[in-house]
């Protein structure tokens, strides 16, 4: 089969031209013994809009409704934080799952740590006990978020070296709040230290466990080329 | 060797985790036609013993938090019938199957491969021992050859390595990335949507016609290709067209990379609707332009030029979310000094044992999908000019075959979703 508007041979299957669409004609192929090499007929699957920006828009309005509620004083503070921080969890904890496709439960317990954090941040914040959030609100949901990547760890020894990169950051952080807060409040800031020991239980941990894949992750995660 | 569980990311590849998402598939499709149809039983065998030959090859894309990196996986890749359009986007970072897929449907067996794993000269590589392995299992007689990568041999180290650095010269001072912008010939993208069109051309013809004007095959594509662009833009347009040629690293530095070891160079020039131009205007216009911009001393400069950014102390230990935006926008900047891409394989050699066994070798290219893609090869008499299209709208493609056959080539085309199948 050839097309004579464009000049072109075409397979023997071919009715119609797929340049120009025109009919095709009988003419003899220029290039004879080319077989055709079919495609499967596909259907174009519906397009999969990323939810994250309408997750953004829900999260604004609840705030801003939040907000409203709060300066009416319909609402007290603690239910402000809670609202402000519940659009986030409920994306961390159940929307977000069913858009990834494979979510490793390390990452879904790490990913959960921030819309909790913000929630209490507001809380203490608007009860003007910012002190009261970082000597102990945050430091015990990190130990908490380090007690469950523990679990995480025996639970699935496949994946547990990703561990090790969370718990060099979270030590480093604890070591700097623990400097921060011996500075200013002169005392020994025994939640940041509880969080510096468990993270290095957990490197002990997963040295003892699998040392060569944690060191070789830790040296992937923390390369600079 | 000791076995690495992680890769660093070449220079070339470095690009490509920031740069992609669903507008910009950093990926492409290397496949055979074979003669007889593809046994997915034994194709999965052949796949699962070629795995521990490619080692930096079966990889999945993490995050670390300076620079991403390509991490090992025992998993095998996906392996499924062709049931979606061709070249959407490949498995990436929230899972451990590596970045490729494996891709049959009746004779064609495809690789598509995202491109921070390696480029098209690894792939083609890949595939061939793939589809030698893959014949053997069959049944078929398949010599050892030095023209195909051995299942039973060790990788040399020079494969897995980042062969920008080992040839990077310290003390070249590089070169300007200053470029005119180029005249961008946009197409609207179909969601989830590719055409593939493939026109085979005798290379005798070819031939026929380039060696009385003593110019290669690759500029007269190219010539093509560019005229093919200006008859199709705008008659107010003032900018050059320009496309952009990928030159393989390999035969100049002598090293077989099975990573990215590619560069570009980008040709073309001011046509105006003005002056009523010819295909053979527009090619004598850029006769010897490939050829001068992939000297080795034009090369090294560029490679100097790109990894003395990607080891500037500031670069190096910059997050990854803040290298992210800045990374994208100059990917993006780059990507308007040329129109398209024309990447010419070339002629792709093995054993004529196993030569028998395949019909014609397809090569796809992702990237933009408001903008074509061109990709070229051959494996026998027969050249395979392979166009990649998100869109319905195929002018330059239509102008680029009945060009060819205007000059007196023979041209035979086939097209992956055409409805005029019986």
């Amino acid at each position: 089969m050839r097309c004579r508007e464009c000049n072109v041979d075409l397979p023997k299957e071919y009715t119609s031209c797929p340049l120009c669409g025109g009919k095709v004609s009988d003419d003899k192929p220029l290039i004879e013994g080319i077989t055709l090499a079919e495609y499967p007929k596909v259907k174009t699957e519906p397009y999969k809009r990323n939810p994250f920006p309408v997750f953004l828009i829900i999260w604004a309005l609840t705030a801003l409704a939040g907000i409203i509620l709060y300066k009416t004083e319909i609402i007290s503070e603690n239910i402000f934080a809670f609202v402000v921080s519940i659009a986030p969890a409920v994306w961390t904890l159940i929307c977000r799952p069913l858009f990834v496709r494979q979510l490793y439960a390390g990452n879904y317990v790490m990913m959960n740590l921030y819309p909790v954090l913000f929630g209490g941040f507001v809380f203490c914040l608007l009860k003007s006990k910012l002190d009261y959030f970082f000597t102990c609100f945050f430091p015990i949901v990190i130990v908490a978020v380090l007690v469950a990547l523990m679990v995480i760890i025996f639970l699935q020894p496949k994946v547990c070296k990703r561990a090790a990169p969370y718990a060099v950051l979270t030590g480093t952080l604890s070591v700097i709040m623990s400097i921060i807060f011996a500075f200013i409040q002169k005392s020994v800031p025994f939640a940041w230290l509880g969080v510096l020991v468990i993270c290095i239980g957990i490197l002990v941990i997963l040295f003892c466990k699998s040392p060569k894949e944690t060191k070789e992750e830790l040296k992937a995660k923390f390369s600079i080329q | 060797m000791s076995e690495r569980t992680w890769f660093e990311l070449d220079n070339a590849a470095t690009i490509y985790p920031y740069s992609s998402n669903r507008q910009w598939i950093c990926g492409y499709r290397i496949g055979f036609v074979l003669e007889e149809d593809v046994d997915p039983v034994v194709l999965k065998q052949a796949v699962k013993d070629i795995m521990p030959r490619f080692p930096s090859y079966f990889v999945q894309l993490r995050y670390g938090y300076f620079w991403p990196y390509l991490e090992k996986t025992n998993e095998m890749p996906i392996i499924e019938e062709e049931h979606l359009h061709p070249i959407l986007p490949t498995p990436r970072w929230y899972t451990d199957v590596p970045a490729l897929k494996i891709i049959y449907y009746k004779r064609r067996l495809c690789i598509e491969a995202f491109h921070g794993i390696a480029d098209g000269g690894a792939t083609i590589e890949v595939l061939k021992t793939l589809t030698a392995h893959y014949l053997r299992l069959k049944g078929y007689e398949i010599p050892k050859s030095e023209l195909v990568m051995e299942i039973d041999e060790e990788p040399a180290p020079e494969e897995t390595i980042d062969c920008f650095k080992k040839v990077y010269d310290k003390k070249n001072k590089g070169m300007s990335r200053k470029e005119t912008k180029s005249y961008q010939h946009v197409v609207k993208p179909v969601p989830n949507y590719n055409r593939l069109f493939e026109g085979l051309v005798p290379v005798q013809d070819i031939k026929e016609y380039c060696k009385p004007r003593n110019i290669t095959i690759t500029e007269f594509l190219a010539g093509v290709f560019l005229y093919s662009l200006y008859k199709c833009a705008p008659e107010d347009n003032k900018k050059p067209i320009k496309i952009s040629v990928p030159v393989s690293l390999r035969p100049v530095f002598g090293l077989k990379s099975m990573r990215n070891f590619s560069l570009f160079t980008n040709i073309g020039g001011y046509y105006s609707q003005h002056e009523n131009l010819t295909v053979d205007k527009v090619i004598e216009s850029i006769k010897g332009d490939i050829k001068e911009g992939t000297t080795k001393e034009i090369l090294e400069k560029n490679v100097a030029m790109n990894v003395s950014t990607a080891i500037n102390p500031i670069v190096r230990i910059l997050p990854n979310g803040l290298k992210k935006p800045v990374l994208k926008i100059g990917y993006r900047n780059g990507q308007q000094k040329y129109a398209c891409t024309l990447s010419n394989l070339g002629v792709v050699r093995m054993p004529p044992e196993m030569k028998e066994h395949i019909n014609r070798m397809e090569v796809f290219l992702g990237g933009p999908r408001n903008c074509f893609g061109i990709a070229v090869n051959s494996i026998d008499d027969k050249l395979n000019i392979c166009f990649n299209v998100a869109s319905k709208q195929t002018d330059v493609v239509r102008t680029f075959y009945k060009t060819l056959a205007s000059l007196g080539m023979r041209v035979h085309v086939e097209r992956s979703d055409w409805e005029g199948n019986v």
